[in-house]
């Protein structure tokens, strides 16, 4: 029987192998309880587009089928926006894609490929990040699905409900 | 007298332009607030398109200006017909960034509240699923039924939504006396109900007429859009958190993933397989109270102080709907900075544009509730 440790190690290596020689900020492990835990690895905003390509072409291989998750936060003065892909037949093989966006003007819309062309289960997240934080997903799909919020009531608000970076509450704060 | 002879019959080809339907976002048929812009060729379906947000709530935001503890009656709110997997998936994540443990007795209650919160949200979808199609007698019939575990939630945590009964490394109220006792009693008697929900609607032919082969999902369809939860199951795609990535107790309980034996991923597969998981969620209900460990349950009190290092937790919870996963994020002081919910309801819901088209107007209710989407979290 082989041991689940060292069959985690193999592959934890394979998938450093795929985003060999990609501009890699930082790769670590993400220890969360029970099976919870998974493989981090920040890349630059550059190196973004072809990470998913190199991810793309190696998820049946790394059992990565499921797409979990994407998702956004603020993080050291920037976005930082992580998409998330699990393995579920295997315990603890999880991989987080991660990148920082940096964000310096009020209301400021930042750029990202869109993760729904290759993977569609992100389409709902793109379209709630795009409309909370302000961040466009280029050449995303249309598949029939939108998300809008009604501004025309929301008076009190300028910029991106969920980002505090630059909202119109964060300057009157400083006031 | 000269009688007029009748005029030949000559048929006349109807010519009919494509009509735009605009459903929502108030609506019936809807399960909340969204909407459904449909192109209708008379009353079938030609294409589909869904739209959301008309009442989001922002949630996730209100975390950050709560407490770490007043999060968990906001996690409430996420999911109000299953509260208790929001808390669950809310309270995991916090524990696991701050190393907070939880006692073997607090897994096995939280285990079976989650459990009791399944059976009363998938009594719920079969309550709805059978309003939709005119079934009122089974409509009354589950409802009663649903109303005793409901009374359960109040003999556990005093209220009957919106519990608030977790805290972190346990729960508020340990289980009384004779709380077992009643569980059991109300499981046996829904045993029987089954029979009766069966005879009544699961094999009806009106119902089987409108519910097989209706909005199918195949296997590929449902992990290209990341379908967790009973809909996937239906569609043959094994997947149960429970079993890859245990949470509470579940890793020392015994039970199988619900398959059914559809697996077509129709209308009709996704009600057989809730009505299945409801007698599996029953079984496992009863292995929590024979083998509930002895000690405290109690988790840190309201007002307790606890300290929430820098960093990230993230816990996964399998809902009544599916995959639920919570990530937070502290920045060492006394709130979250971001608390993000992964939802299951949202992946049927953008499924809705490519299922929809080829079925009748009519069947939109019954695809919409069959697939149990939940706008409140979607909205979140």
């Amino acid at each position: 029987m082989a041991n689940p440790k060292s069959s985690h190690e193999v592959w934890s290596a394979r998938v450093r192998e795929v985003f060999k020689g990609l501009a890699i900020q930082d790769v670590s492990q993400f220890e969360a309880t029970g099976s919870n835990r998974a493989i981090q690895i920040f890349v630059s905003r550059e190196s973004f587009s072809e990470a998913l390509s190199q991810l793309r072409r190696s998820s049946n291989e790394l059992g990565l089928s499921f797409f979990e998750d994407l998702f956004a936060m603020e993080f050291q003065g920037g976005l930082l926006v992580t998409a998330k892909w699990t393995d579920t037949s295997q315990f603890g093989r999880s991989l987080w894609l991660r990148v920082v966006l940096p964000v310096t003007g009020t209301g400021e819309l930042t750029e990202l490929p869109s993760l729904a062309q290759f993977w569609p289960a992100a389409i709902g997240s793109e379209l709630e990040i795009e409309v909370l934080f302000g961040i466009q997903f280029l050449n995303r799909p249309d598949f029939g699905s939108d998300f809008s919020l009604d501004h025309d009531h929301d008076h009190d608000h300028f910029g991106f409900p969920m980002r505090r970076l630059g909202s119109s509450t964060e300057k009157a704060e400083q006031q | 007298m000269m009688t007029m002879a009748p005029a030949p019959f000559q048929t006349e080809v109807l010519q009919t332009d494509s009509t735009n339907w605009v459903m929502g976002p108030y609506h019936p048929g809807l399960p909340g607030l969204m909407q459904l812009k449909l192109v209708l060729d008379g009353e079938l379906v030609v294409s589909a398109r869904t739209e959301t947000g008309f009442a989001h709530r922002g949630l996730e935001k209100v975390f950050e200006s709560e407490g770490w503890t007043a999060g968990v009656l906001i996690s409430d709110r996420l999911d109000p017909e299953g509260a208790i997997f929001g808390e669950l998936a809310y309270c995991q994540a916090v524990e696991d960034l701050a190393g907070i443990e939880v006692s073997e007795r607090a897994l096995f209650v939280r285990t079976l509240a989650a459990e009791l919160s399944r059976v009363v949200s998938h009594l719920g979808f079969v309550a709805r699923l059978a309003r939709t199609v005119g079934a009122e007698t089974l409509f009354h019939y589950v409802q009663r039924d649903r109303e005793k575990f409901v009374d359960l939630f109040e003999l556990l945590t005093g209220a009957r939504f919106s519990l608030n009964f977790l805290r972190m490394g346990g729960v508020v109220h340990d289980v009384t006396d004779g709380f077992l006792e009643r569980v059991l009693e109300v499981c046996a008697v829904m045993r029987h109900r089954f029979k009766e929900y069966n005879d009544l609607f699961s094999y009806n032919q009106a119902f089987l007429g409108r519910a097989r082969a209706t909005a199918n999902i195949t296997p590929e369809a449902a992990k290209r859009v990341g379908l967790s939860g009973p809909n996937a199951r239906a569609s043959g795609i094994a997947m149960d958190t429970r079993r890859w990535a245990p949470h509470a107790a579940y890793s020392k309980l015994d039970f199988d993933v619900v398959m059914g034996e559809e697996r077509e991923g129709d209308c009709h597969g996704r009600y057989m397989i809730r009505i299945r998981e409801i007698v599996q969620s029953m079984d496992i209900i009863r292995q929590c109270s024979e083998i509930m460990p002895t000690g405290s349950a109690l988790g840190l009190k309201a007002d307790e102080k606890f300290k929430i290092p820098i960093g990230e937790g993230f816990s996964r919870v399998e809902s009544s709907r599916g995959l639920l996963t919570c990530h937070v994020l502290s920045a060492g002081g006394e709130r979250p900075s971001r608390v993000h919910f992964r939802v299951p309801s949202r992946a049927p819901l953008d499924l809705l544009p490519e299922i929809i088209p080829g079925c009748q107007l009519e069947d939109i209710p019954l695809v919409l509730a069959s697939l149990d989407l939940n706008l409140a979290e979607i909205d979140r």
